[in-house]
This record gives structure tokens, C-alpha cells and sequence, in this order.
């Protein structure tokens, strides 16, 4: 597990970062109508017939997505250079995504 | 039935809250031999035991948090909307983006706590960002949970 381990931190980063960007630009897998239980694929508004839309879970599908190929594409480069870049990366890019969630939900509150 | 999920939910993250903040004060404030007052047992702890625990209670929490979010999508966020209280709406808000994010860090926090002891600084900031989301998420909810009687 050592081995395929050291791509776990990758996930982080492209889940991460994807995550943020999902939610700026509307990159949803799907979205869910929960009031009707039907399921578009892409974005969709919502509307009188189907209800409020739920794009979470289609960012969430995306996400592991991203996460996955870029964990996968960290094994591919070399160990023992990488390791520390991956050991910052990983809570550094999460946290950039957060503070501009943050700041892109700063509308809610002014 | 929504109710009670919602108390499960509340329930569990409670548990997850008290395992991630023993966990994340023992990694940036380590016990030091000698030290026997409340807040040094409170911190005293085998951290690393901690980790396949707070995993699975964070992952289950999540599962059962993102089918509640249906019931909020559909039941509590509309009259919301209607009665302008966007504070409460923009705070649940972060905490889906904070705990979503927090969700996909979960595979390197596992791995650093229990493949990579000598990344010590990795685990104390994974444990941290774990112990903020969750003290976040946990008392979000519980304002959002409120909100009727305040609005």
C-alpha cells in the first residue's frame, strides 16, 4: 500500500481544485431534481415543473474523477522528488479552493 | 424518519468531534512527560489510533449528511429563500463546500497518518484542517437546525 499510497495525496489536490472550479463555472456531472427524483446530465436550472436543482452531487462525481486521474498520473512521476511537493500540495490547494468558495459566497452575507 | 436521521447525523458527528480534537490538540501540542493537569490527559493521547476511526465516522457521516441535503434542498432552503434569510443559506453553504473539500482530503490524511509517521507537520495540518471542518459543519448545522425559532 506504501507504494500506491503516495498517490493519495494527488486525490486531494485534483479533487480539490476541481471542487472550486466546479461550483465557479458550473461543471456539474448531472443534476439532481430531488422534487421529481429525475436526473439531466450537465447543468440544468431548475424550474416550476422539476423543482430546485442539485448540483453537488454531479461537482462530487466530477471531483473523484479528477481526483482519480490525477492520482494516478502521480505514480507515473518519481517518488523521492515528488513527495514533499504532494505533502504541501495537498492542504494548500484545499485551501486555496475554500477561500475562493468563500469569497464567491461572500454575496450571501453583504 | 427525517428527524431521526438528522439526530443520527448529529449524533455521529458529535462522536467524529471529540475523536479529531483529541487527535489534532495531540499533534500540535504534544504531551510532555510530567504534565498531568486536565488539558495535558486531554491531549495525552495515542493520535494515530485515532485514524481508521475518524475515516469511517467521517465518511459515514458524510453519506448520511449528503441524503439529509435533499430533505434541506427541498423542505428548509425554499421558505428560507422566501423569508431573505441568506446569512443561514450562505452559512450552509460553506459548510457543504468546507466538509466536500475536507471529504476528498480524507484518502491523504489516512495515508499520512498511518503510512507516514515522519511527516509530522503534513499529519499536524491534516489534523487541524479535519478538526476545523468538522467543528464548523457540526455548529452550522446546528444553527441551521435552529433557524425557525430565530427567524
Amino acid at each position: 500500500m506504501k507504494g500506491m499510497g503516495r498517490a493519495l495525496p494527488a486525490f486531494a489536490v485534483g479533487f480539490g481544485g476541481y471542487y472550486a472550479a466546479a461550483f465557479q463555472f458550473n461543471w456539474p456531472m448531472f443534476t439532481y431534481f430531488p422534487a421529481v427524483n429525475g436526473f439531466v446530465w450537465g447543468w440544468a436550472p431548475g424550474s416550476e415543473t422539476v423543482g430546485p436543482p442539485m448540483h453537488w452531487y454531479g461537482w462530487m462525481a466530477y471531483g473523484v474523477i479528477v481526483g482519480l486521474v490525477l492520482a494516478g498520473l502521480a505514480l507515473l512521476l518519481p517518488a523521492k522528488r515528488t513527495e514533499k511537493v504532494w505533502a504541501v500540495l495537498c492542504w494548500v490547494v484545499p485551501l486555496a479552493s475554500i477561500l475562493w468558495l468563500g469569497y464567491i459566497e461572500r454575496q450571501f452575507f453583504m | 424518519m427525517n428527524i431521526a436521521l438528522l439526530i443520527i447525523h448529529g449524533l455521529m458527528a458529535v462522536m467524529l468531534l471529540g475523536a479529531v480534537t483529541h487527535q489534532a490538540a495531540a499533534a500540535v501540542w504534544p504531551r510532555r512527560p510530567g504534565q498531568r493537569g486536565l488539558a495535558s490527559r486531554f491531549r495525552g493521547v495515542n493520535a494515530a489510533g485515532y485514524t481508521n476511526t475518524i475515516v469511517i465516522l467521517d465518511v459515514l457521516t458524510f453519506i448520511l449528511g449528503g441524503y439529509i441535503y435533499i430533505i434541506y434542498r427541498i423542505e428548509v432552503r425554499p421558505p428560507l429563500e422566501v423569508l431573505l434569510d441568506l446569512p443561514t443559506i450562505g452559512l450552509f453553504e460553506l459548510k457543504e463546500h468546507f466538509l466536500s473539500v475536507t471529504f476528498g482530503m480524507l484518502p491523504a490524511y489516512w495515508y499520512y497518518w498511518t503510512q507516514r509517521p515522519d511527516m509530522v507537520k503534513t499529519r499536524a495540518t491534516l489534523a487541524v484542517w479535519l478538526a476545523l471542518s468538522v467543528w464548523f459543519g457540526l455548529v452550522v448545522g446546528h444553527l441551521v437546525n435552529n433557524v425557525r425559532g430565530f427567524v
